[in-house]
């Protein structure tokens, strides 16, 4: 017997086929978000690491942290050759990876009589959570290193 | 007429298939009003089997085609899609940021960390504004210090003015007395010592 073969598809199918399609592109938008924000805390997570064993290194060798009684900025849009970013990577021997999403404020001063060194941590315009529920977050260390982390 | 089996005996049937006349004995009915001689009613048992299988490996086969049909194209890409379309919420619902190190600041223990977590938002303001230094610090939220509504009044605990000389000057606004208070501007942190009656 012959059997006739489905030819093309039906009114029906093919709207069912556009709503699956809206679907997935409306929820590719917030899979992107979810995933940059789990990319900013494994990016936060390494670079305070690598920052604060290199302050601590640091201050062993010159007593001091760095910038001392001062502060300097690394915002994500410098290009590698900025010279905040030269500095840091001089002074503290460490990388500052190139397409990073994150702002970094170093900061010591003097806290109360305690010689503290601060880290301030924003993602670009604060339009995305670093870690869940926070956009602000500071890390401060004492010479002993001593860490305490703050957010708000 | 006599049966060709019996001649003795009257035929009443005459076979469907050879046509010989049959008496009540040897006639066989195997469906219901078709009458055939023992020879013919075997042969088309026989035969009626062989159609049968035939019958059902063409069932099968249809079937197998209908199955096909139905599993086609718009079925794959509705599964797919329903599959791709749960992992993706896995992936919002389960796999959003990690729960974050530390505290929230306590904003009267901690007036120093405050102080400098808004001198860094004062700088990057100043940066992506076109070098432009906010004229309060209510202007940094929420771009720049997105802040709790209910912590908005924290703000107050700092002193922040624009100065045309050395761009901006921060500092706390009610700091112990006798204590250091911390005075930053773009040219440096400075320090002051507050009196007893305060700054």
């Amino acid at each position: 017997m012959k059997i006739k073969r489905q030819e093309g598809f039906t009114m029906v199918e093919l709207l069912v086929v556009v709503g699956i399609t809206g679907i997935l592109m409306a929820t590719a938008v917030p899979v992107y978000r979810t995933w940059q924000g789990r990319a900013y805390g494994s990016e936060a997570a390494i670079m305070i690491k690598q920052i604060l064993d290199a302050e601590i290194l640091y201050y062993l060798e010159h007593d001091k942290f760095y910038p001392d009684q001062s502060d300097i900025l690394i915002l994500h849009k410098y290009d590698p050759d900025h010279a905040n970013v030269k500095d840091i990577e001089e002074k503290l021997n460490i990388i500052v990876p190139t397409g990073h999403f994150l702002d970094y404020t170093f900061s010591s001063y003097d806290d109360e009589g305690v010689y503290t060194f601060q880290l301030s941590i924003n993602s670009i315009n604060n339009q995305f959570e670093i870690f869940k529920d926070v956009t602000n977050i500071a890390y401060k260390m004492d010479k002993d290193g001593n860490i305490s982390t703050f957010t708000f | 007429m006599k049966c060709k089996n019996h001649p003795n005996r009257d035929a009443t049937h005459f076979c469907a298939s050879c046509g010989i006349p049959l008496c009540d004995d040897c006639v066989e009915e195997p469906n219901p009003g078709q009458f055939f001689c023992f020879q013919c009613a075997m042969l088309q048992a026989v035969s009626g089997a062989g159609t049968s299988l035939r019958s059902k490996r063409e069932k099968a086969s249809e079937k197998e085609l209908e199955k096909k049909k139905e599993w086609g194209p718009f079925k794959y890409f509705v599964v797919v899609s329903s599959v791709l379309i749960a992992v993706l919420w896995g992936v919002i619902i389960f796999g959003g940021p990690e729960k974050a190190p530390g505290n929230k600041i306590d904003f009267a223990k901690q007036e120093r960390v405050f102080l400098f977590m808004v001198n860094s938002s004062i700088k990057r303001h100043y940066f992506y504004e076109g070098n432009k230094y906010p004229e309060r610090l209510d202007d940094l939220i929420p771009k720049y210090m997105p802040m709790r509504k209910e912590d908005i009044p924290q703000l107050n605990r700092l002193s922040y003015e624009m100065n045309p000389k050395t761009g901006y000057r921060l500092s706390l606004a009610n700091p112990e007395p006798g204590t250091m208070n911390i005075i930053i501007s773009p040219e440096g942190i400075k320090y002051e010592l507050t009196s007893q009656e305060g700054l």
